[in-house]
């Protein structure tokens, strides 16, 4: 997952909850960061959308393009997900 | 140092494996099974998996993934390795492998235990890997799209056919599972009823309320469903409350049939996609709690290692040890399914190719494992109780005291005053006769995690584990029913293109409609056939469910050939012979045997005998009698089907083998990749 734990966009879910804390010391926002990455590995193993992530990639490979908005990220994201094949087994 | 720890592994399971085979009429600690288990599948990674990675499909870190060519933030997205292990895992991980070994245990545990630990070295995770390569190196292709590029359009057609009929038996299998679970069960209807109003809350809360804040409406609805866990047994304790809750078997299949139409129609941010999330917390945090509980209580098997019933006698379902061992445990030693998921979203999520062999070959390992602690679980109980809850009602009379004399006529010890007691602690009205394995289970998990964690909260735990399984299986009832939905509108928009439009609502309504008639269907006959349903109905799965693995072992092998592998292609033509052994074997008998225990079309006449003999309702006697039929005509339609891609597919290997056409493997040309080291 290189690069995109520095993922900074004001629209991202993740910074949004985590701005309040930004001005405290550095000890703290190791625990952030920490705290960051626990919750982007629990979103990968269970499946769930991760806009962060998408925006990071989108600023790499798309500059100068609008990304999705996040509303229409998760739809895009939900439809891709559930309609392709079966995602989960017996 | 670390040869050391391969030696260690290696002694480890050829100790467990040869305590097994010695101790013979004395108990044995269910750490031995385990570490048996382990000690097999640390060397079976190291060596076997190694030589498929490397000699077999070579696989080079220096070739661009498709999540790195293809990357789109969304579905093509490069994922560090373990946290795609548990992605992937969790995606293979279902019911399957706590069921099916639960039912095997009535041939004792260790024939099941063979096949769940050697079965999935050689041909499981073989398949898992194989398959996940091949999609791999074609962009993530699926199973179906394989299937018609590599070996032909028929080919492809059918294996969607297939796939599709596969789908309808699944789902029945599984959702008469859970109903037999709940049946008469107010704590645990009321439990799993609280799940769908808890689901649309975090549905709401993350598509309206409070958007793209997955963790924290995941949070509120574990919380919430733990309250419900705790409030079901205040509600069953309710004079008032507990008879609303108090729900007959065929109640529960109707309520499942309309939640899987609901949920296939409705958006799915409002109910299918949070249920997935709570049942996937709850599936990843229950398999680690079990495996940490074993390790640490590591009770005594009690179930003999191999009972009388291998001859087919058994009460449970019926046929000899083999085929029907093999057929039993499906998920769990290979499973024809995975090769669905195996060329899903996990191809598209590869970071490097190397990946592939922990998360193809190592994730089905790890089911493997799970079906090796169900398995466990079951036999730790006594043999008595085993009994009591797994044969039909039809077998063990109404009552504990009937059920008594049957148990003891079999040679095992069984106490009626220790089952009603076991059935009150459980906070249960009855435990007899609760066919499919979910409550079996429940029990054993129970009292591993009474033992290890919560001194003596039994009813706690049991609802807990019936809880688990019910909220997966009915996750996986409403997905499947959603993905059916989306193969018949395709098929169906060959026919008239309208039909094919899955945003449109008429066709989206009456796909869903078809597909939850079809496994509602098999479910209600499940539910009123005498015998318990379970009997008849799981071996069809474990049948249609190998029968995939077929079709995927060729394919498999087709991308070997054409790879220029052809003398490797034994690491998967070997498996393929053994299922096609394996399930012609028991097709044959289910279809054909003149016992109507095992044969449908022996069932189906003798139910008419009974009907003419004055026995049977005829009304009954006709339903049972047709289902039989129909039952007879799915297994040998699964069996042609499966024969057409097998001599197709052998067809094109010898053509290629022979140099009359060219190898040529449609893979997607070399990029190298741009990720350092």
């Amino acid at each position: 997952m290189r690069g995109e734990s520095s993922v900074g966009s004001r629209q991202s879910a993740d910074s949004r909850e985590l701005s309040a804390v930004d001005s405290l010391t550095t000890d703290d926002s190791r625990l952030t960061t920490l705290l960051r990455t626990v919750g982007r590995v629990i979103r990968q193993v269970t499946g769930m959308p991760d806009y962060g992530a998408y925006l990071g990639h989108h600023r790499r490979c798309h500059p100068g393009h609008p990304p999705l908005g996040e509303r229409e990220f998760f739809a895009d994201y939900l439809r891709a997900r559930y309609a392709d094949g079966p995602n989960r087994c017996c | 140092m670390t040869s050391l720890l391969w030696v260690l592994a290696a002694l480890a399971g050829a100790g467990g494996w040869s305590v097994l085979a010695l101790a013979r009429g004395e108990t044995v600690s269910a750490g031995w099974l385990i570490a048996a288990a382990i000690g097999t599948y640390v060397v079976a990674y190291r060596f076997y998996g190694r030589f498929l990675a490397t000699r077999v499909t070579g696989l080079d870190d220096r070739r661009a993934t498709p999540a790195e060519r293809l990357a789109n933030g969304r579905d093509y997205v490069p994922t560090g390795k373990w946290v795609l292990f548990g992605h992937h895992f969790a995606a293979i991980a279902g019911a399957g492998p706590l069921v099916g070994p639960v039912l095997a245990a009535q041939f004792g545990y260790l024939p099941g235990t063979i096949w769940i630990v050697f079965g999935v070295v050689i041909a499981g995770a073989v398949q898992d890997y194989v398959i996940l390569f091949a999609s791999m190196r074609r962009d993530g292709k699926s199973l179906g799209r394989m299937a018609r590029d590599e070996i032909g359009p028929v080919t492809g057609m059918l294996a969607m056919v297939a796939i599709l009929a596969i789908m309808v038996i699944l789902l029945a299998v599984l959702a008469l599972v859970v109903t037999r679970s709940l049946a008469e069960s107010p704590w645990g209807v009321f439990t799993i009823l609280c799940t769908i109003p808890i689901a649309i809350l975090m549905g709401f809360w993350m598509e309206r309320w409070r958007p793209g804040r997955t963790l924290e409406a995941s949070a509120i609805g574990v919380l919430l469903l733990l309250a419900a866990l705790v409030g079901g047994r205040w509600v069953a304790a309710s004079p008032v409350l507990a008879p609303l809750f108090t729900w007959p078997a065929k109640s529960i299949a109707w309520g499942i049939i309309g939640y899987g139409f609901l949920a296939s129609v409705l958006p799915v941010w409002m109910l299918l996609c949070p249920r997935d999330y709570l049942s996937t917390f709850m599936k990843i945090g229950t398999i680690g709690l079990l495996a940490v509980g074993l390790i640490l209580v590591h009770p005594p098997l009690q179930m003999p290692a191999v009972t009388q019933f291998i001859d087919g006698s058994g009460p449970v379902f019926a046929g000899r040890v083999f085929p029907f061992v093999f057929i039993t445990i499906a998920c769990g030693a290979i499973s024809g399914f995975h090769a669905l998921i195996a060329s899903g979203t996990t191809p598209k999520m590869l970071r490097r190719e190397g990946d592939a062999r922990l998360i193809g070959y190592g994730a089905m390992l790890m089911e493997s494992f799970v079906a090796v602690m169900a398995m466990a679980a079951a036999a730790a109980l006594d043999p008595g109780t085993y009994f009591a809850m797994n044969a039909p009602l039809a077998a063990l009379g109404g009552s504990v005291e009937s059920a008594a004399a049957v148990i003891q006529g079999w040679g095992f010890a069984f106490s009626p005053a220790d089952f009603h007691a076991l059935t009150a602690s459980v906070g249960e009205q009855s435990l007899l006769a609760r066919t499919g394995g979910a409550a079996t289970l429940a029990v054993g998990m129970a009292h591993i995690f009474s033992t290890a964690f919560g001194g003596g909260l039994m009813g706690l735990w049991y609802h807990f584990a019936i809880m688990f399984e019910a909220l997966f299986i009915l996750t996986t009832v409403d997905a499947g029913t959603r993905v059916g939905r989306f193969m018949l509108q395709e098929l169906l928009g060959h026919v008239w293109a309208p039909l094919g439009r899955t945003s449109w609502y008429p066709s989206s309504v009456v796909a869903s409609a078809v597909i939850v008639a079809g496994w509602g269907y098999f479910l209600v006959q499940g539910v009123i056939d005498p015998n318990g349903g379970i009997n008849s109905l799981w071996p069809l799965f474990g049948i249609s469910n190998q029968l995939l693995a077929t079709v995927a072992l060729c394919v498999g092998t087709t991308v070997l050939v054409k790879a220029g592998k052809a003398r490797f292609a034994w690491v998967t033509v070997l498996p393929l012979a053994w299922l096609l052994t394996v399930t012609f074997t028991a097709s044959w008998q289910k279809v054909l045997s003149p016992d109507p225990r095992l044969g449908f079309l022996a069932l189906a006449d003798r139910t008419m005998a009974k009907v003419s003999a004055g026995e049977m309702t005829a009304e009954l006697g006709h339903q049972v009698a047709f289902n039989a039929r129909l039952d007879a005509a799915l297994t040998m339609m699964f069996v042609a089907v499966t024969l057409i891609v097998v001599v197709v597919s052998v067809r094109e290997w010898l053509l290629v083998i022979r140099g009359r056409k060219p190898a040529s493997a449609q893979e997607t040309p070399f990029v190298e990749t741009a990720y350092a080291g």
